[in-house]
């Protein structure tokens, strides 16, 4: 569904970050991505989604070359993206954010879909707040239901599990399970905690300084994998 | 009485010229210094106009439309190329206030001009006779800027716009095209700078150094406001207008606006996050 | 090592050619010429402070003006107990200005500074005041200015044309070797850091707002000088000395030049006005058109100005590799 074949991409200031990195992620699968950090893993994220730049190699969605693109036909012809951080528009209400992740999208109805809501009903409570004044673990649900809300057909999450107390990971990992089995959305994300990767992700693939050094390793039983975590993770 | 009206007018005048800039500033983090020529060329074209037989209405509204094309051109051919190099806008733009001031000497002499007042008259206005073409100025200009306002916070091109605003990047991950938004944005900022010009040419001699003599005023209040805020400027905008008529009530004009910037510079060197303290990000 | 030369020979050059240009004419041309070398002070100035701090000014004329109005109010007699002297004249300009310059880069450097669009405003806003306010000053002369400002002599005789020139390119070779030793000290070399990253110059524990201050006035000091010479040849001052066009027109001259390079800047300084004053004759307001154009072209597509590359000097030879 996503093929990135040779994919160059960097920095204005610094050098190339990734060079020549492939990757495969089949359709209706959640794939993690792991490397410790300055690896290239958010690199690799903002380089797919097209807020940076590729100095070479092609990045495809369902056969078609995306990699030429602005960030905002991407979005249209599919990718949603959850950034690190989370980036929720802070002075914006929780459904004005919602209402964001729509607005632009050409074919789609401009209200809220009510599953989205049910999906997240702490959002569905808080609508009229602004984003600002919710919790970490709350905006990293808004960021995810704001990529929803666009109705993507390939879902980026970088960290989405970063600085969030374990049960809310557990919750947000749940739904993401959900959603893929009852809508068939792909998902690449980008993560180093286990407990978002374990019982999420159908496979993994390790990131090594700006390469993928294997992929298609079945998330079942990585935590017991002491070679390849010791390998990629230093752990 | 008459201090309120004259402020009102110079406020919503003021408030037209400056939406444009805290607009193209918080989209582009661009400082456009020919901002003030859009006013410049809506008021000549109003001259244009209605020397050649037209009306005061047909000119207002083609003097919008001018500037707002001039806007584009602008967009199109200089700041496109170097809103990612923030000092260069300042000079390029200055630049093109230069080119655009020196276009509008050579089609229409240095000299100021007329326009005839389309509504001469006086009118009472709770107990103070008034022109009625200033009162005229007041309602569309206060009244676009409500609009303007409203729109801003409740429509859904205002969302899009200020999402573009809060977090650019973000924006255009979720399928908004921010560059079209720029253009969009650039040629409308000018059309109401034109607007604002053609509007009040009737009161005011319309001569070249006319487009300076706003800017200065608009970039206070800015600053005044706080440059990361939508709402700011209307403090910022209150503050100089209001200040500049009081003052002018008993000082001369020279001495006012020297005495309107020292206050202003003063308060930017004292809070220089703007009146209204920028909201934490 | 041919090309890093280039830029040292054509410096060298270009001044043989000014000293030459002094043999060819005489009269009045040649007296605009010594009165460009004026423009050509400030605009060096302006150079150290944006090409190389990257403090963009919007108000440079401020201390230009200050220093032609200072050393009016000395050589007309205008400040009592100072007699009339020109000396004095050249040491009151320097003083007002370097004072201006420090007054105006306390209020905006200090503490956490303005930011460089702040700083740009408000120094337009300055320039604006200072202009106003002299013109509503009776003491300075007002719109009209001061007028009968004796012109530089020598035991009692009015220096020639030629003689003149030579000082003035003699006085401006000084300013130019005084700004290049400047920006190629190691406290130059901060001053180029400060343009790029100012948090890295404070976080390796140097207080930029001292070193941009110091450049500040600095440039102050000499755009002074430069207004006093001014007075001084021009025989009158008037507010649109210390006001919002000059400063923007030595911006564009030192845009048009090359802001990096004082050498560049200064030639801006000279060509620009030079040409104007040949050119306006000819085309009439449309020269202003085009020198508008050619700003706008440069600033976007051509950072370096006209001259910059051609006259950029070698690295000096402790960053070479």
């Amino acid at each position: 569904m996503l093929e990135v074949r040779n994919l160059a991409a960097g920095y204005p200031s610094g050098g190339r970050v990734l060079d020549g990195l492939n990757l495969s992620v089949p359709a209706g699968a959640i794939v993690a991505v792991l490397g410790r950090n300055g690896m290239g893993k958010t690199t690799l994220m903002r380089t797919i989604c097209g807020l940076l730049q590729t100095s070479g190699g092609t990045i495809k969605l369902d056969g078609e070359p995306v990699s030429e693109l602005p960030p905002h036909t991407r979005a249209q012809l599919g990718i949603g993206y959850v950034p690190q951080g989370r980036e929720v528009f802070e002075s914006f209400t929780v459904s004005e954010n919602l209402t964001v992740g729509r607005i632009a999208k050409k074919g789609l109805w401009p209200k809220i879909p009510p599953h989205l809501l049910e999906l997240f009903p702490i959002l569905a409570e808080r609508a009229q707040q602004r984003a600002g004044s919710l919790s970490g673990g709350q905006q990293q649900q808004l960021a995810i239901a704001r990529a929803l809300a666009g109705e993507p057909r390939l879902l980026l999450l970088d960290e989405p599990a970063e600085g969030i107390q374990p049960s809310i990971v557990h919750e947000i990992a749940g739904k993401l399970r959900e959603i893929v089995d009852t809508t068939g959305l792909t998902v690449l994300m980008a993560e180093q905690n286990f407990d978002m990767v374990d019982g999420t992700a159908d496979s993994i693939a390790f990131i090594d300084h700006g390469l993928i050094a294997e992929e298609g390793v079945a998330a079942d039983g990585i935590r017991s994998d002491k070679v390849r975590l010791a390998k990629y993770l230093s752990l | 009485m008459e201090f309120v009206l004259d402020t009102l007018n110079y406020f919503s005048v003021l408030m037209l010229v400056v939406l444009g800039l805290v607009v193209i500033f918080g989209l582009m983090n661009v400082i456009n210094m020919a901002h003030g020529e859009f006013i410049l060329i809506g008021a000549y074209t109003v001259v244009a106009v209605t020397s050649a037989g037209g009306s005061f209405w047909l000119a207002l509204v083609i003097g919008s439309l001018v500037a707002g094309l001039a806007g584009l051109l602008v967009e199109l051919l200089v700041v496109r190329h170097i809103y990612t190099r923030f000092i260069d806008t300042i000079l390029a733009t200055w630049g093109v206030s230069l080119v655009l001031k020196q276009t509008v000497i050579v089609i229409f002499g240095p000299t100021g001009q007329s326009v005839q007042n389309p509504l001469p008259g006086v009118m009472n206005v709770f107990g103070v006779e008034y022109p009625r073409m200033r009162i005229l100025i007041i309602g569309m200009a206060f009244g676009l800027t409500v609009v303007l306002y409203l729109a801003l916070f409740s429509s859904r091109l205002g969302l899009k716009l200020r999402a573009v605003i809060a977090n650019r990047d973000m924006a255009s991950t979720l399928g908004l095209n921010t560059r079209r938004m720029d253009m969009a944005s650039f040629s409308l900022g000018a059309g109401l700078a034109g607007f604002a010009g053609a509007l009040m040419s009737p009161m005011i001699s319309v001569d070249p150094q006319l487009g300076v003599g706003f800017l200065i005023p608009s970039f206070l209040s800015i600053l005044l406001g706080g440059l990361n805020s939508l709402l700011g400027p209307i403090l910022g905008v209150g503050a100089i207008s209001g200040s500049t008529n009081l003052i002018a009530g008993w000082l001369s004009q020279a001495d006012t606006q020297v005495i309107v910037f020292l206050l202003a510079i003063l308060v930017i060197r004292l809070f220089p996050e703007g009146i209204l303290k920028r909201r934490q990000k | 090592m041919k090309s890093k030369r280039r830029g040292l020979y054509a410096t060298v050059a270009a001044w043989v050619a000014l000293g030459i240009l002094g043999l060819l004419f005489d009269g009045w041309l040649l007296s605009q010429m010594a009165i460009y070398f004026c423009y050509g002070m400030f605009a060096m100035g302006l150079s150290l402070i944006w090409g190389q701090a990257g403090i963009l000014s919007f108000g440079q004329a401020i201390f230009f003006g200050a220093g032609a109005y200072g050393f009016a109010l000395v050589t007309l007699n205008k400040i009592p107990g100072l007699g009339v002297s020109v000396a004095m004249g050249f040491v009151v300009a320097i003083v007002l200005a370097t004072a201006l310059a420090a007054v105006i880069a306390s209020l905006t450097f200090a503490a956490r500074g303005l930011s460089g669009a702040h700083f740009a405003i408000v120094t337009l806003c300055a320039a604006v005041v200072v202009e106003t306010a002299t013109t509503r000053s009776d003491y300075l002369g007002g719109y009209n200015g001061l007028f009968g400002i004796p012109p530089l002599s020598w035991n009692g005789t009015m220096i020639g044309d030629h003689a003149l020139y030579y000082l003035m390119l003699s006085i401006t070779l000084l300013a130019f070797l005084s700004v290049v030793a400047i920006i190629r000290s190691p406290y130059g070399t901060l001053l180029e850091a400060i343009r790029d990253n100012e948090h890295r110059v404070r976080h390796l524990g140097y207080v930029p707002h001292h070193l941009k201050s110091a450049a500040f006035i600095l440039a102050g000091a000499l755009s002074g000088l430069a207004g006093a010479l001014f007075a001084a040849q021009f025989g009158f001052v008037s507010p649109s000395l210390l006001g919002f066009a000059l400063s923007t027109q030595v911006l564009v001259w030192v845009a048009v030049g090359g802001r990096a390079v004082p050498m560049a800047a200064m030639l801006g300084a000279l060509v620009v006005p030079g040409a104007e004053n040949m050119l306006s004759n000819v085309l009439g307001d449309v020269w202003l058109l085009v020198i508008g154009v050619l700003f706008v072209a440069v600033v976007v597509a051509a950072r370096g100005g006209v001259f910059g590359n051609l006259l950029r000097l070698p690295l000096p030879q402790r960053l070479r590799e």
